[in-house]
């Protein structure tokens, strides 16, 4: 009855342990919003036309184009300056014209009716709004395109706004079209995002036409994690992808080549800020990864690692078990490691204390792609007896001082001691003594793998 | 003035010399065990190295230095003659060879180390004249074969003489030498009517006194012997809290302060009375006494007053700290292997590794603990008591059994302030790994070593639970 109880209880955890593989991140649907400037300059004349009718036409048409061939694409809009005149100065001035749906249609058979451009340019503003215009969806990714001929005129932040919606996930950072923007102004955008200028109705077609295939496209990344000649030679170290924002370990990756032995292609959630951290001893961060959209992303971490074993001939932990503790400058745990087993570490000076009797304590100085070898002999043994219970101390000789390596009390039952090969002196007397002079000292000298069996008389 | 000199140089490059081969020196008198302590039985040598040049016939008080020197001679054999473990020997130089042959190897040992009667010594000496010159380097290092083979015998050397060394010899070297083997302690030296400039000289031979008169010889001379017979003894108290000398158990070491060399062990003991007991011991050393305390306490510089009881004190205060587990968890190797490492509060030096189950004495005050467990528990500021038990228990850890079909590469990580901890790299040369983990939750993340892309990482949360146990098959 007992067992079955003990029998139940592991499967029980073993069933609870939930596991899966790390997912490739693929986007069911792209969110694209426009947000169109419908301010009074958009009434300008540009090329011959009003800038907001080229800028309606270019936006419809390459919906239709879009949406015939990508289903998994969809459109929303979202002007600003088109319902206060100017005078107003009203920074409020910011509506969703078109809301994301289902029905594709709803964008192209809109015919942007009341679009007269009258008013400010709140784009702070209207990014903030741009927030509560897309679905909570985290199999989706999300775009904002700008198009616009000037640049704020509110008294909001931009930038602010923009950096809000990468970090929330909720979009990528905005890209901006400016319609024949001076040159002076392209500078307010640098913040914001991705900024193209265009100069007539081809170049912003094509421009925004760029710019939506590139969301459309995944994104990829590859870590590299590089060595002391900045070659991406590292790898099988554990890595993990936090949200910068949450904190939420969002990926937790074995670092892996692929056939071809680079670094091999992840597919990661493109939106939102990621930190990265390299769980070598110590670990390494990265902080504030923004993937760029659409392409392949090479996110690069200096590792520099070498290898410390402590080598101990022919001992396994069941005869053998003395940890090797790696310590860092300030003598704080890094690591425990075992007798033979390799680790890596960053390069880096270490102490090593390896927990024999007497423990050994060792500097070492890690070289990249070196592997330092730290070699202990293995220990011997003495077996020790007494007819009569005897208090016994065991010294060892260190640079001609005597340590203490334990104290027993030893009788009839041997009494086996592991030491590292050296020097000892058995100080022993009678318990109960009184006698000082009368205590006794035996001098061994102690061989590695050797057994001495001594009875203390 | 010139001679002074020239000997001085000598001695300094002979100082030098010594230098550089004190290492070597260092491993062979490690080698000859230590006969520093009079044990129960040790016996007491006492050799006489006496000058018979020829003026020694000088006149000294109504009679001639000769007769003074053996008439003192003569009472002390008598007077130690009934002492149990005392022996006595006499090496005379300058009575052989006339001093007009100027012969430099002019040393006999005419009684060897043994014992004798009054009159079995005067017939002795009493067929001997003083007559020839004061090779006393020679007869210094003649003296080593005549103390005989007793590791455990206290040897002690008097050099009684009236003048100065009269060959090339370096009396300082010559001594100096019987010291480093270890055979000798420092020997001592008594002057008739030496110039003080040649007093001086004898400093580095040992204690040197000059005489003025036949009585002054025959008592400086007889307080030399008592003081090379008389027991020099040494109580160390080690103190508890209450500065009450009741530790004890504890072994010891005591050190040459001169040559830093280990010459003697103890285990520290309290006699039939409960008071720390009572060690005879060679007052011609000063001590550094090492208690083997955890961490180690030392009584540097201890210099003995001789002939009488010296005390010394060490503040020793200790209490114990047990190291085990919340509960109970039957026997395994890995858990059997979390160790404890011990620092000092203030420290960084590690002064104790303490294995599970253990209890180890330590000296009273604060500690700090690294505990091995996975992931390491820390506790700073422990607290030792004097004769109290500190107590620290370990939550009784899970343990965690890992099959594999395939090399793996992985980790363990736990949450430790909103983040992953790595706490333990798998090993992927071995199908089955077992580990003892604390409780708690953790995810374990591993990837075939043969796989091409990160995407086939696998994660896996579970929990531990103390005493329990839980395998995944990865």
């Amino acid at each position: 009855m007992k067992s079955f109880v003990i029998v139940f209880f592991t499967l029980f955890l073993y069933g609870n342990a939930y596991s899966q593989e790390v997912k490739r991140f693929k986007a069911n649907d792209v969110r694209i919003l426009f947000l169109l400037d419908v301010s009074g300059s958009m009434n300008e004349t540009w090329n011959g036309r009003k800038k907001i009718d080229v800028a309606k036409e270019v936006l419809r048409d390459l919906a239709d184009s879009i949406q015939k061939k990508y289903p998994k694409v969809t459109f929303g809009l979202r002007v600003f300056g088109a319902d206060f005149p100017r005078e107003q100065k009203n920074c409020k001035d910011s509506r969703l014209l078109i809301p994301f749906s289902n029905k594709k249609s709803d964008f192209t058979q809109n015919n942007f009716t009341g679009l007269t451009p009258k008013g400010m340019t709140p784009i702070a503003y209207s990014l903030e709004q741009a927030a509560k215009d897309f679905p909570n969806d985290s199999n989706a990714v999300h775009a904002i395109v700008l198009i616009t001929d000037g640049d704020e005129n509110c008294s909001g932040d931009p930038c602010k706004s923009a950096n809000f919606l990468v970090r929330k996930k909720i979009s990528f950072r905005p890209f901006i079209v400016g319609l024949g923007v001076t040159e002076k102004v392209v500078k307010q955008f640098e913040c914001i995002g991705q900024f193209s200028n265009t100069t007539d109705d081809v170049s912003l077609k094509q421009t925004v036409g760029v710019i939506i295939r590139q969301t459309m496209n995944s994104t990829s990344a590859q870590v590299n994690l590089l060595d002391a000649q900045a070659n991406p030679t590292v790898t099988n170290i554990p890595f993990t992808l936090y949200d910068s924002e949450t904190g939420k370990a969002e990926y937790n990756f074995i670092h892996t080549l692929n056939a071809t032995g680079m670094p091999d292609t992840l597919f990661l959630n493109p939106l939102g800020i990621y930190n990265l951290v390299v769980h070598t001893f110590p670990p390494v961060r990265k902080d504030n990864i923004e993937l760029a959209v659409g392409i392949h992303n090479i996110i690069s971490v200096d590792v520099p690692v070498g290898t410390q074993t402590t080598i101990c001939n022919g001992s396994a932990i069941t005869n053998n078990d003395a940890q090797v503790v790696v310590r860092t400058k300030d003598n704080s745990i890094l690591n425990v490691q075992d007798l033979n087993e390799k680790e890596d570490y960053l390069t880096h000076r270490y102490t090593t204390q390896v927990l024999t009797n007497p423990f050994y304590q060792k500097e070492i100085n890690l070289a990249p792609f070196t592997e330092t070898e730290n070699k202990i002999p293995g220990f011997g043994t003495i077996i020790a007896t007494s007819l009569q219970n005897k208090r016994v101390t065991l010294l060892y000789e260190s640079n001609r001082l005597w340590k203490k390596a334990g104290e027993w009390t030893i009788g009839a039952k041997p009494e086996t001691i592991k030491l590292q090969p050296g020097n000892y002196r058995i100080v022993y007397q009678p318990l109960g003594n009184t006698d000082t002079e009368s205590c006794k000292t035996k001098f061994v000298e102690l061989e590695e793998g050797r057994t001495l069996t001594l009875t203390l008389d | 003035m010139r001679t002074s000199i020239y000997l001085l140089s000598i001695i300094n490059v002979f100082a030098l010399w010594l230098s550089r081969r004190i290492k070597t020196t260092v491993l062979v008198t490690l080698l000859v065990p230590a006969f520093a302590f009079a044990q129960n039985n040790q016996k007491t040598n006492i050799l006489f190295l006496m000058d018979a040049s020829f003026s020694m016939r000088k006149e000294w008080d109504g009679g001639t230095k000769w007769k003074t020197a053996v008439n003192t001679l003569t009472e002390i054999v008598d007077n130690t003659a009934h002492i149990d473990n005392v022996n006595i020997g006499l090496r005379l130089f300058g009575h052989l060879y006339d001093e007009s042959e100027s012969n430099c190897k002019d040393t006999r040992l005419e009684l060897p180390i043994g014992k004798y009667t009054k009159e079995r010594f005067a017939n002795k000496i009493g067929i001997i004249r003083p007559k020839g010159i004061t090779p006393i380097a020679y007869s210094l290092e003649k003296c080593v074969a005549d103390f005989g083979e007793d590791n455990n015998a206290k040897n002690i050397l008097i050099l009684i003489t009236d003048g100065e060394e009269s060959c090339t010899g370096d009396p300082c070297k010559a001594a100096w030498m019987l010291q480093q083997k270890g055979i000798v302690l420092k020997p001592f030296v008594i002057g008739m009517a030496l110039t003080e400039a040649a007093t001086k000289n004898f400093y580095c031979i040992g204690q040197t006194i000059n005489t003025a008169s036949d009585k002054e010889f025959n008592q400086t001379l007889k307080n030399m012997v008592d003081e090379s017979i008389a027991k020099t003894t040494l109580q160390v108290n080690l103190l508890d809290s209450k500065n009450k000398a009741t530790e004890t158990d504890v072994a010891m070491t005591f050190y040459d302060s001169e040559t830093h060399l280990a010459k003697e062990h103890f285990i520290h003991t309290l006699n039939s009375r409960g008071n720390p007991d009572t060690i005879t011991i060679s007052p011609f050393f000063n001590y550094d006494i090492q208690i083997h305390t955890i961490p180690e306490l030392w009584i540097k510089g201890v210099t003995l007053k001789r002939n009488i009881h010296n005390e010394v004190t060490a503040n020793a205060a200790q209490g114990n700290l047990a190291f085990k587990l919340q509960g109970v968890l039957s026997k395994t190797a890995v858990v059997d292997r979390i160790k404890c490492i011990i620092h000092q509060n203030d420290s960084t030096a590690t002064v104790h590794v303490q294995k599970l189950n253990t209890t180890a004495k330590l000296l009273t005050g604060k500690y700090d603990l690294e505990i091995l467990t996975l992931p390491r528990i820390f506790i700073n500021n422990v607290q030792i008591d004097d004769d109290k038990t500190t107590h620290i228990e370990i939550p009784t850890p899970g343990i965690l059994t890992m099959n594999k079909s395939y090399e793996y590469y992985g980790v363990l990580f736990m949450q430790e302030k909103g983040e992953l901890k790595k706490i333990y790299d798998l090993k992927p040369a071995l199908k089955q790994e077992t580990i003892a983990l604390q409780p708690g939750k953790y995810s374990i993340v591993y990837r075939a070593k043969f796989a091409k892309s990160g995407h086939n990482t696998i994660e896996k949360e579970f929990e531990i639970l103390s005493g329990g146990s839980i395998s995944i098959r990865l």
